[in-house]
């Protein structure tokens, strides 16, 4: 029922910063949803261990870029992808990639908290027990050090085996964030996480994203210009599914190349 | 009632307050104090004909009550002759030799049902996330139409198929399968009577509770182990011996029980197929984006997503199965002498006895009073097993609930 075209162009040889882990290239990419195309070939090479933006005005494609890097579009059918993505230089919709494996390097948080109907510190350990990457006796670590890691631990260390649904909005997205990073990914997926949050919150998770760039790479859909100017390192500007300047985060806001991303900058357009 | 607001705003010029308020700006219009009367009416009809319906059961049953006693929980009912000298009894006047103990068919009544249910929702459950999960989507509409139609099978089809069909099929192949199966595993306890199975199952419950206690962390975990396996091993003893023994009949409880479930079913997977289809992509998608497998995020996230919804709705399959009359009718046997020494033999339901049992008795006053109180034990049954469910429900609810709107 899934019918998907992926024609891998030129990736047997990946140089430069795609092939380091964490590494992730997009060439030539192509969504298509039915006969609507919504990415009419992207390129291009996000630096690991860095704060990559996406940004740009509503439905350009920012959302299904990031969902093709962990093939999330799989499960949607309809959905064809062509072209190629790589992570630590590997072809993500290569013959014998496990999905399942590459989800596990490629972690993602979705613009809404969706913790699991489960305790707080299951909403942590499953994953990593499914993936056997902790055992039974380490889960009680794996699950503190986590909530630590995300600031969580002291609001909840009492309450570990109740529901997470009862947390606050914020809170519930910093579980998210602890249950990806517990499997230790490459490459943290960021889909708008804080647009439903408040501002203590919202800083809180920016100042998250910047500590963890130090060991993993970061791709973060924003809408949000200010946003993206706080934590990002290089900016990838999209519009209408296409690319129209990808810079240094610096170079971008304050000297872009591009007319259009003047006006997107200064708030003209958007 | 706006069209009404507007049109009479528009007739007034300028902010000029009227001296006495309008209709318009009354609380209360006629309009409104209609429509109040008429919900009230209609709103209090079903709880009104539910005390009716009530009421004449008691007034009616009241005969056989007095006449009977406590004589209903005794094994054994009789309409009696009616052409022969009364019995009399507590000055209540009866056919000769008419006795009224329903404890066989409230049994029947129980295990019919709860052996439908047992089935049905494992089946009903674990078909529909295979269907929705793995299914590819264009089969899927063609088994949920299938579904629907099993639920319009009238259940007089069902009656005569289960008796003529599969009856048959069950004492030939099924049930003699079954009680060699489970005759032939090792007797935990061959030396007692089939009668010790209730202290069993008694000892069941306590160590059930001892297992809800040990949830509660009430009780260490090796404790909560033990009372799991003290539980299969009670629950085993107090079951098993109900399921060997001779085979004596093609329909009987068992092939009713099946028969049940298979009308069941249809009801508790239409519900749940909804349910599974509205469990919010998002939830579904931040297991799967963690790596996890369809299996591993139906049980992580799907399933504790409709737990509440499944629960409400075998409760309703529960109220059919108890009250499922004519299919049972036609395939239990109908038997009212004492409680069945096995499931393979036949026995009868509340329900059962009521439809087998009326057309013959119509004559004798206090028999039908026997009946009316027969009707009103299921419906006592039906109350208390609902109100027991929900209350199942708002304890499952209770911790795990997702408030809508919250990250969901």
């Amino acid at each position: 029922m899934l019918t998907r075209a992926v024609g891998s162009i030129g990736v047997g040889s990946q140089v430069g910063a795609a092939s380091v882990p964490g590494g992730v290239a997009v060439r030539d990419l192509h969504v298509l949803y039915r006969a609507n195309e919504l990415l009419h070939g992207v390129s291009s090479t996000f630096r690991p261990n860095a704060v990559s933006a996406i940004v740009g005005p509503t439905g350009c494609g920012k959302t299904t870029l990031l969902r093709s890097i962990n093939r999330m579009h799989d499960s949607t059918p309809g959905m064809r992808v062509t072209g190629s993505v790589t992570v630590g230089g590997e072809d993500v919709y290569g013959r014998g990639v496990v999905v399942r494996g590459l989800r596990r390097k490629v972690g993602m948080l979705f613009q809404r908290a969706n913790p699991f109907p489960q305790s707080i510190a299951d909403n942590v350990s499953l994953a990593p027990l499914a993936h056997g990457t902790v055992s039974r006796h380490g889960v009680s670590a794996l699950v503190e050090e986590h909530l630590r890691l995300v600031g969580l631990w002291d609001a909840v260390k009492d309450r570990l085996d109740r529901s997470p649904f009862h947390l606050s909005g914020g809170q519930q997205q910093l579980l998210c964030l602890a249950r990806t990073l517990a499997l230790s990914p490459e490459v943290l997926l960021l889909d708008e996480p804080t647009s439903a949050l408040d501002p203590d919150t919202t800083e809180h998770i920016e100042g998250l994203i910047k500590q963890l760039s130090a060991r993993v790479t970061v791709l973060v859909v924003t809408h949000n210009l200010a946003q993206a100017n706080r934590i990002a390192d290089d900016v990838l500007f999209l519009m209408a599914g296409s690319v129209v300047e990808f810079a240094p985060a610096q170079t971008f806001f304050q000297n872009p190349a591009d007319e259009r991303s003047r006006a997107y900058v200064s708030g003209r357009i958007g | 009632m706006i069209l009404l607001r507007r049109r009479a705003e528009g007739r007034t010029p300028g902010p000029a307050p009227a001296p006495r308020a309008a209709r318009h700006e009354r609380d209360t219009t006629i309009g409104e104090a209609v429509t109040r009367a008429v919900t009230a009416v209609f709103g209090s009809v079903p709880t009104a004909l539910l005390i009716f319906i009530l009421a004449v059961m008691v007034v009616t049953a009241v005969p056989a009550i007095l006449f009977t006693g406590t004589g209903f929980f005794g094994t054994y009912f009789s309409p009696g002759n009616y052409y022969l000298a009364p019995t009399v009894h507590n000055g209540i006047s009866a056919s000769h030799g008419a006795v009224f103990g329903f404890l066989p068919e409230m049994l029947g009544t129980l295990v019919t049902s709860a052996i439908a249910l047992g089935l049905a929702v494992p089946i009903s459950v674990g078909g529909v996330l295979t269907l929705t999960e793995w299914v590819p989507r264009w089969a899927q509409g063609g088994v949920g139409l299938l579904l629907e139609l099993l639920a319009g099978v009238p259940s007089v089809v069902f009656g005569l198929w289960g008796v003529l069909t599969f009856g048959p099929f069950m004492l030939r192949t099924v049930s003699p399968a079954l009680t060699g199966i489970i005759g032939g595993f090792p007797w935990l306890f061959p030396w007692l009577p089939q009668g010790a199975a209730w202290v069993l199952l008694g000892a069941a419950l306590i160590a059930f509770i001892g297992i809800r206690a040990s949830v509660h962390g009430r009780l260490r975990r090796r404790a909560r182990w033990l009372s799991v396996i003290v539980l299969f091993i009670t629950l085993w003893g107090a079951v098993a011996p109900w399921f060997t023994g001779e085979v004596n009949t093609a329909g009987g409880v068992l092939t009713a029980s099946l028969v049940l479930a298979l009308m069941v079913v249809p009801i508790i997977a239409a519900t749940t197929r909804e349910l599974v289809r509205h469990v919010p992509v998002l939830a579904k998608e931040g297991s799967l984006a963690l790596g996890m497998t369809k299996h591993e995020t139906a049980r992580v996230v799907t399933l504790p997503y409709i737990s509440t919804g499944v629960l409400a709705t075998a409760l309703l399959g529960w109220g059919r199965a108890i009250g499922e009359t004519i299919a049972m009718f036609f395939i239990i046997g109908n038997i009212f002498t004492g409680i069945p020494v096995n499931i393979y033999h036949s026995g009868a339901t509340l329900s059962s006895l009521i439809a087998g049992t009326l057309d013959g008795v119509l004559q004798a006053k206090t028999d039908v009073s026997a009946l009316f109180a027969a009707g009103l034990f299921l419906l006592v049954i039906s109350l208390l097993s609902n109100l027991g469910g929900r209350l199942i429900i708002r304890r499952v609810a209770g911790d795990r609930a997702l408030p809508v709107g919250r990250g969901v």
